[in-house]
């Protein structure tokens, strides 16, 4: 390895050793334009070729000779020459290009800044607009549906929680398929570390994107192609989100100094409750008693069906006792003392248990330049408060970074960032609608009985703290959020330091060094008394994950024109990247709480712990080059190698090829330039390929050492060693994943008209499974390049400009995206086996099924004759089917955005509505408030009988009668997991929003530059169509966490709707 | 400045390097640093792993065998078909073969350091949980199983085969164990004392599973009865308390849990699982014992006759269950299949009094329960769970470890009885003792030459189980007024054996179907033995139907476990009605 190394270091030099100093004068000047100086225009001294670039403020200086001609030349502008005269100073002014429109640069891979024409693969680019100052304080959410092909997609509503973001469809089917975060080159981690599954709440666990403060990023882009990605290497291969803070963009800034501040004030509350019935109360088959659910008798009823002459019933807490609740009873003419009777009447009893959170961001920055040098100082604090007691969600980013440029041609810069986040969040395991595993926030909250006066009880014993509720073996929600917490801490640095040296004209050499250092703390508790096995006596877990990535770039850049006649322009970068990631682990639970409420460890009976740690490198070595031809033919060749620390000698290095092309027909042709029409039009072509790598350690696994396993009675310990249960596999390979993408864009009449459109082939293979093993092979799993996944998808974007102003009256734009990813996994590999659940549990959750869509949800159903008719048992009711079958396919069939943007003079009025087509999910919310019988959608008349559709056993005409409680509680999901799936097409309005900015005329004898004021709504409406009406149920929900789980809804917590205001100011 | 801008360069280039040169590049980190390398294994710590991982596996060939011989409440289903999926089995297979693994991958190391003692008790587990797997299963994968990558999918060997191949297993155990031991190495043995006591046990597997193919000799190539007359002939096999195979939990609560797992799951919070009604019923109001049973079920009344084992097996938590509310009780009516005649007691067939439990353990006469009942579910009762979880009848003492005479609530966190200190039975002198009445009843010619008799092994069978049962745990704590007196235990040892003996003597009874029926009561705590029993007798012959009358196929094997039948294409159908060898009766089981 080392060897190749010097090998790059000496060509790089040799390449670098034509540096001439002759004795010239120094030529300065400004170059401008129409607008003003113009920074980052290109001079070139023709005769030798060398030459600069122009500063923040136009600037440059070059060192020429009298008679010399300078060559002026900027992207969208026309090329300009002049002579050098005897005067030290020329400036220049160049203009636009004939019917060429300013080109976007966009930045790429590795942070090479590219003009969007060149680039053989789709970029989306999304300005700090869309995301500085919204409602939502976590970067991924704001960019949901602003980027067709990205799917984003919020765990919960809950302040802090997770964010899942899949680029392209998911290509792997048990490693991760979560983009690489990028952020001023710096590879950053985005990890959602989560203490345990699901089912003890995973969900709750904050995505480490979370870090990001939207308000310091300048731009984000989305590389969603692997002939996009390949020079970040395997780390990319899910799609890279560039991050490009203010900081970083030192380039950016034109002005002297320039001082931002921006408060926002938002409002975020539960985006809706079922309507809740107020006919029945808590009973089974019409009868009162303490069930969970409401099948009991209709309200109103006296003397019957348990309840008493005067319509009242116990006191729900009254079998506590007179010693703990003496108020709950009196003494009766008899001088017996007896409980205290309530009414048996329909509550309010879930709606004040969410509030209204505030949420408040903060940020300021200043930026500005000196002689060849800028900076930028940036501070924002937010505070994030969630629409439930307890979930407050609070950050402080410092960032600063600078460049400056020495007059001896090194660049330096460098960027700083110090993230302070906290987070508090009730516990969130999942519900199945009677009791969770571990302590739930919202799985015994939502089908609180109707007549159950939660709020009018207490909820707590007053002599030890535990929790009282209507029966023992469910707690009081209330106690379990005033009790129980999930908090997070994380202080996180991350930064870089770059240096880079102009070794002529048209080539430098650069070194980058990235590093991102978190420690994520997270400490998990109950204290005692929730009635719970075990839980019952408090409960405590620490865990502290340090993380760390260093990340090296040595690079080699070149930009040339080949040929005389300059129609031949080559670039390109060689590059050396060798990268770390460790982290360290450490874990501590304790068990039985001595002192109610104090919670620090000591105060615990018995303690556990574990530690783990793990380190890889990866080194890669890539090179890239852009062939131009007349600005409007590009190609475009990429290679990477890269070589993994974890795997066996003979697999741990794979190459793997890009190429793209990119052809401009309205520069190429001289009929379609300047065409009223065909304003710009865009081909192109492109392959790309990556590496994924597994896990560390999955070739060679060590044994498993416990201590204590047992205690015999004499006190003896018992320690054991023991085989993994997970078979190493010293063959494995890196997956290889390929992608074919062709794309056009084009803009028409006059500009009116936009499309972008993209269509690609994706194909995993070699993909690494831990598949699943017959445990009679001594084995429960092992890694295997085995599986092949394939995506195949349309992504369009339509901007439409429908009313069109050249001052500042009125325009309305429509910006409209439309995604469409066919997901299939190809091929298990497994043999005859077709099967393989990946995520959820094993008899209902996501499969691999070939042929199948990819997670393809499993579970049981109800028994079909023949000819497809439902079985009905003598009972009455369907008889399950234990075969696990495919009951739904949670892939949403489409997607579409469509952004608004309606602005007269200074006001502007945005509207974002999504659509999603399909897409199934499991859900214990729909199960358990039907099975229960809670909203209105079960309040019909529930006297008398019913006869479920089908056939028996014998496969006769099903005739047997059942009661409408058997109907509710036995047919909603409960029992057949068939009858929880829904399908989840829903429209919402995403986002909406008013903004105003001070007319700069105001403005103009006043030290701001900008001033405005903006209203944001977010979620505020939607409609999931295919839902019972009046679960009110919002689907965009993940109770399987962030990973490859899909489609379920484990009463994890349900979404938010987000409203308030933003005041943005510049001076 | 030219030289300056040498050293600017040199300086960045060492700079880089400096980083670059460190760390970042060290492509050869295959170990993980977090596990300890597998040359480290040492056979004395993986024969603990094995010790540790025996009762687990028992627990949960447990969870499915209880279930289906009423020992335990079906309760996640109200017919066969939906009882029990094959994810249900997953975790004693699981254990099973990660159990076998730890076996063979302690071998070659054990044998390096002559450590025979332990490799030699572990091969004697390795049969044991070999046998009950095919006892359970039928065919699994023997002769092809545990080769990590070189057969991800090994085939599925015929049930006898692999009882011929466990025979010779034992033989090689008992070389092994016959062998001196390395001096220098102590194990810890969680079971017994010695290589001799283990030797014992092997030959006892042998006696078991010969008693087990008592009607498919045929299909193993021998004759049973002169290959259990060879083994009563040697005589040594368990025949005695202290040789019982066992394993014995402790009464630590946390880091480790040490208890029994029924009593984790029965005397902290939430009730734990629901005793069947009929296993109360068939110890206590079957033999019209429940008519003594006071609210704390413990009889002082020396003089009458009385299971002593009653107390010991089951502890109540309310007095009469009879007085709870409807919520507690479902409303739903007695099915109608219930008074089949069928079902009612063994011991008074014609009594129409003694029909099958229905919601108590006490259902007496047309009309219902009258007082002291014990509260378990019926077989198959599906229906939501009422908050009775400080109302059921949790299992006693024997063989959980848990509490002994109370009539209030053990939902307190693990603080109640012997703390959870029972015992996971598995192969006892009592059973051994049941067993061989049956071969003696059914095979004479097996007992020839011995002293051994039908009537005298039934009998020594009840008393070995009612004394290991009562004094299982010498001190136990009870509450007042139902102090155990060891001269009322005996009286009632001695008139509940006259009663059964009485029974037997008497010509009208099934005498084959009496002794499997004391079998049953005396292996509570272990469902493997009424299992196999049940299959291979069809008795006890009125085991409590589902409450759904068309309960499905009965369960003649378990199901396959997903994680076997979805992983491995060689892996056979799963049917209900797939039978093991020795299942020859051709019976037609409920």
């Amino acid at each position: 390895m080392r060897s190749k190394f010097k090998w790059i270091f000496a060509l790089c030099l040799a390449l670098s050793m034509q540096f001439a100093f002759a004795q010239e004068k120094t030529v300065t000047g400004v170059v401008s334009d129409e607008t003003g100086p113009l920074p980052g225009a290109n001079v070139i001294l023709k005769s030798t070729k060398k030459g600069t670039q122009t500063d923040v403020d136009g600037k440059y200086s070059i060192k020429a000779k009298a008679g010399d001609v300078l060559l002026f030349s900027f992207i969208g502008m026309k090329d300009a020459s002049a002579t050098v005269g005897a005067s030290n100073t020329v400036n220049m002014s160049l203009k636009s290009g004939d019917g060429v429109n300013l080109e976007e640069v966009v930045v790429t891979s590795q942070g090479i800044k590219k003009e969007k024409k060149a680039l053989g693969y789709a970029v989306s680019t999304i300005k700090a607009e869309e995301f500085a100052s919204k409602p939502s304080t976590d970067i991924a959410r704001a960019l949901t549906g602003k980027a067709p092909g990205v799917n984003i997609q919020a765990t919960s509503g809950l302040s802090g929680s997770g964010t899942n973001i899949i680029i392209r469809g998911y290509s792997s089917i048990t490693g991760s398929n979560q983009p690489l975060f990028v952020v001023d080159g710096i590879p950053f981690n985005a990890d959602t570390n989560s203490d345990g599954n699901f089912l003890e709440g995973s969900t709750n666990a904050s995505s480490r994107f979370l870090d990001l403060d939207p308000n310091s990023i300048e731009s984000v882009s989305v590389l969603k192609g692997l002939s996009a990605t390949t020079l970040y290497g395997s780390a990319g291969r899910n799609g890279v989100i560039l991050v490009t803070t203010k900081s970083g963009n030192t380039k950016d800034i034109n002005k002297k100094m320039e001082v931002s501040f921006s408060q926002s004030l938002y409002m975020t509350e539960i985006a809706d409750l079922p309507d809740y019935q107020n006919n029945y109360g808590n009973g089974f088959d019409q009868a009162f008693t303490q069930a969970f659910s409401n099948w009991g008798p209709k309200f109103g009823v006296k003397g019957t069906q348990g309840i008493d002459a005067n319509g009242m019933v116990d006191h729900p807490l009254a079998y506590y006792g007179a010693e703990i609740f003496p108020q709950f009873f009196e003494t009766n003419q008899a001088g017996n003392l007896v409980a205290k009777k309530v009414l048996y009447a329909p509550q309010n009893n879930v709606e004040p248990f969410f509030r209204t959170g505030v949420v408040k961001t903060t940020s300021l920055n200043i930026g500005g330049r000196g002689e060849n040098t800028s900076y930028n100082l940036g501070v924002g604090h937010t505070r994030d408060e969630g629409f439930i007691e307890n979930n407050t969600y609070q950050r402080l980013n410092l960032n600063t970074g600078g460049s400056t440029k020495l007059s001896n041609g090194l660049t330096l810069s460098a960027i700083m960032n110090y993230v302070k986040t906290d987070k508090t969040a009730p516990p969130t395991a999942a519900g199945f609608g009677s009791n969770a595993l571990a302590p739930s926030v919202f799985s015994n909250i939502l089908y609180t009985p109707r007549s159950l006066d939660l709020f009018g009880m207490p909820y707590e014993n007053p002599l030890d703290h535990s929790s009282v509720n209507y029966r023992t073996d469910i707690p009081n929600p209330r106690w379990t959020l005033k009790n129980s917490s999930d908090n997070e801490s994380v202080r996180r640095y991350f930064g870089n330091f770059t240096a880079s040296y102009d070794l002529n004209s048209w080539s430098n050499v650069s070194y980058r060094l990235s590093m991102d250092n978190y420690t994520q703390t997270k400490v998990y508790y109950i204290n005692k008394g929730n009635g719970q096995p075990f839980d019952d006596e408090g409960f405590m877990r620490t865990t502290v994950n340090e993380n760390l990535i260093y990340d090296h770039t040595f690079s080699y850049n070149f930009d040339t024109k080949i040929d005389k006649a300059e129609n031949w322009n080559i670039e390109g970068t060689l590059g050396v990247n060798p990268r770390l990631e460790a982290y360290r682990y450490n874990y501590m639970a304790s068990t039985v709480q001595f002192i109610y409420g104090f919670l620090e460890h000591q105060n615990f009976e018995n303690n556990e712990t574990y530690s783990e740690s793990q380190s890889f490198n990866v080194v890669g070595m890539y090179a890239s080059t852009t062939i131009g031809f007349k600005k409007y033919l590009y190609l475009n060749l990429q290679g990477r190698n890269d070589t993994y620390s974890s795997l066996q000698k003979s697999t741990r290095s794979l190459f793997y090829p890009s190429a793209s092309l990119s052809f401009v027909p309205t520069d190429a042709f001289a009929g379609l330039k300047g065409n009223k029409y065909v304003n710009f039009l865009k081909f192109r072509l492109g392959y790309g390929s990556s590496a994924g790598f597994p896990d560390p350690y999955k070739t060679k696994i060590g044994l498993i050492a416990r201590t204590n396993s047992f205690l015999q009675s004499d006190g003896t310990v018992i320690n054991t060693l023991s085989q993994s249960n997970e078979l190493g596999n010293p063959n494995l390979k890196p997956e290889l994943v390929k992608e074919l993408e062709f794309g056009m864009e084009g803009k028409f009449f006059n500009n009116r008209v936009g499309i972008d459109l993209s269509l690609y082939n994706k194909i995993s293979t070699d993909l690494i499974i831990d598949r699943p093993l017959d445990p009679a092979t001594g084995y429960d799993t092992t890694a295997d390049n085995i599986a092949e996944v394939s995506n195949k998808g349309i992504e369009l974007g339509l901007n439409l400009a429908v009313i069109k102003s050249e001052t500042d009256g009125l325009s309305w734009n429509i910006t409209t995206s439309f995604t469409k990813n066919k997901n299939i996994v190809e091929s298990l590999g497994l043999g005859d086996v077709k099967l393989l659940p990946f995520a959820g549990f094993t008899n209902l959750g996501n499969f691999a099924v070939p042929g199948q869509p990819y997670g393809v949800i499993y579970g049981s159903s109800i028994k079909r004759d023949g000819n497809g008719n439902y079985i009905v048992g003598a009972d009455g009711n369907y008889v399950e089917d234990n075969e696990l079958k495919k009951i739904g396919d949670p892939n949403a069939d489409w997607r579409a955005t469509v952004i608004n943007e309606v602005s007269y003079k200074n006001v502007t009025l945005g509207f974002q509505l999504e659509y999603q087509k399909g897409g199934d999910i499991y859900s214990t919310t729909a199960a358990s408030l039907l099975s229960r019988g809670l909203t209105e959608d079960t309040d019909f008349d529930r006297s008398g009988t019913v006869v479920l559709p089908g056939v028996t056993t014998t496969g006769n005409i099903n005739t047997t009668q059942i009661g409408w409680t058997q109907y509710g509680f036995n047919n909603s999901g409960f029992f057949i997991n068939e009858q929880a799936i829904y399908d989840a097409t829903n429209l919402r309005l995403r986002e909406i929003s008013l903004s105003y900015s001070l007319p700069k005329k105001l403005l103009e004898r006043t030290p701001f530059g900008k001033i405005s004021i903006s209203f944001v709504g977010q979620n505020l409406w939607y409609k999931a169509f295919n839902f019972p009406k009046h679960l009110n149920f919002d689907p965009e929900v993940m109770s399987l966490g962030v990973g490859n789980g899909q489609g379920f809804d484990y009463l994890t917590g349900p979404t938010a709707k987000r409203y308030g205001f933003n005041f943005n100011l510049t001076f | 400045m030219k030289m300056k801008n040498n050293l600017l360069k040199w300086s960045f280039f060492l700079f880089v390097f400096t980083f670059v040169g460190c760390e970042t590049i060290d492509l050869d980190q295959i170990e993980n640093p977090s596990q300890p390398s597998v040359d480290l294994l040492d056979p004395v710590y993986a024969f603990n792993y094995i010790q540790l991982q025996l009762p687990d596996f028992v627990n949960s060939a447990n969870t499915f065998t209880q279930r289906v011989t009423r020992q335990m409440a079906m309760s996640s289903g109200n017919t066969y078909d939906n009882a029990f999926a094959p994810v249900d089995s997953n975790t004693n297979w699981n254990i099973g073969y990660n159990l076998l693994n730890a076996v063979k991958i302690m071998e070659p190391k054990a044998i390096t350091n002559r450590e025979f003692y332990a490799l030699g008790a572990a091969k004697v587990i390795r049969v044991y949980v070999l046998m009950t797997m095919v006892d359970v299963y039928g065919d699994i994968p023997y002769s092809e199983a545990l080769q990590g990558s070189a057969n991800l999918n090994p085939k599925f060997d015929r049930s006898a085969d692999i009882y011929k191949g466990l025979l010779l297993e034992l033989d090689d155990a008992i070389a092994v164990l016959g062998q001196t031991n390395n001096s220098n190495s102590e194990i810890q043995d969680l079971y017994y004392g010695s290589q001799a006591n283990w030797i014992t046990l092997a030959k006892t597997l042998k006696l078991k599973m010969y008693c087990n193919a008592r009607l498919a000799g045929a299909e193993l190539g021998v004759t049973i009865s002169d290959k259990v007359n060879e083994i009563l002939v040697a005589n040594d096999y368990i025949d005695q308390q202290s040789e019982d195979f066992q394993f014995q939990y402790g009464n630590s609560r946390f880091t480790p849990n040490t208890r029994h797992p029924m009593y984790n799951d029965q005397y902290e919070l939430g009730g734990g699982a629901y005793i069947a009604n009929y296993m109360m019923w068939a110890m206590t109001t079957e033999k019209k014992f429940d008519l003594l049973v006071g609210g704390n079920g413990v009889v002082v009344d020396a003089n009458l006759t009385y299971d002593p084992r009653i107390p010991f097996y089951f502890c109540k938590q309310v007095g009469d269950p009879g007085g709870l509310d409807s919520f507690t009780l479902p409303r739903r009516a007695r099915p109608a299949h219930y008074d089949n005649e069928e079902y009612f007691s063994f011991y008074f067939p014609t009594s129409d009094d003694i029909r099958t439990p229905y919601l108590v353990s006490n259902w007496i006469g047309q009309t219902g329960i009258t007082s002291n009942g014990y509260l378990g579910r019926d077989h198959g009762d599906n229906t939501g769970i009422p908050p009775d979880a400080d109302k059921r009848t949790v299992a006693g003492i024997y063989p959980v470890g848990g509490a002994y005479g109370l009539s209030s609530s053990v939902q307190t966190g693990g603080d109640k009885g012997a703390l959870g200190a029972g015992i996971m039975p598995m192969v006892l002198s009592s059973y051994v003792h049941f067993m061989l009445a049956e071969v003696a009843l059914e095979l004479p010619a097996a007992v020839t030459g011995t002293s051994i008799s039908a009537a005298a092994e039934l009998e020594a069978g009840i008393r070995a189980s009612i004394k290991k049962t009562v004094n299982l745990i010498p001190d136990y704590p009870y509450a007042t007024g139902s102090a155990p007196v060891s001269a009322t235990l005996l009286s009632h040892e001695n008139k509940y054996v006259t009663f059964v003996m009485n029974k037997y003597n008497s010509a009208s009874i099934n005498k084959l179907e009496l002794i499997i029926k004391e079998y049953f009561l005396a292996a509570w705590g272990n469902g493997i033995e009424p299992y196999n029993a049940y299959r291979r007798t069809g008795y006890p012959s009125n085991l409590q139907p589902t409450l759904e009358q068309a309960s499905g196929d009965y369960y003649y094997t378990a199901y396959y476990p997903s994680d076997s039948t979805v992983n491995n294409p060689n892996a056979p159908a799963n049917l209900r009605t797939r039978k093991v060898f020795w299942d020859k009766a051709g019976l037609i089981l409920h």
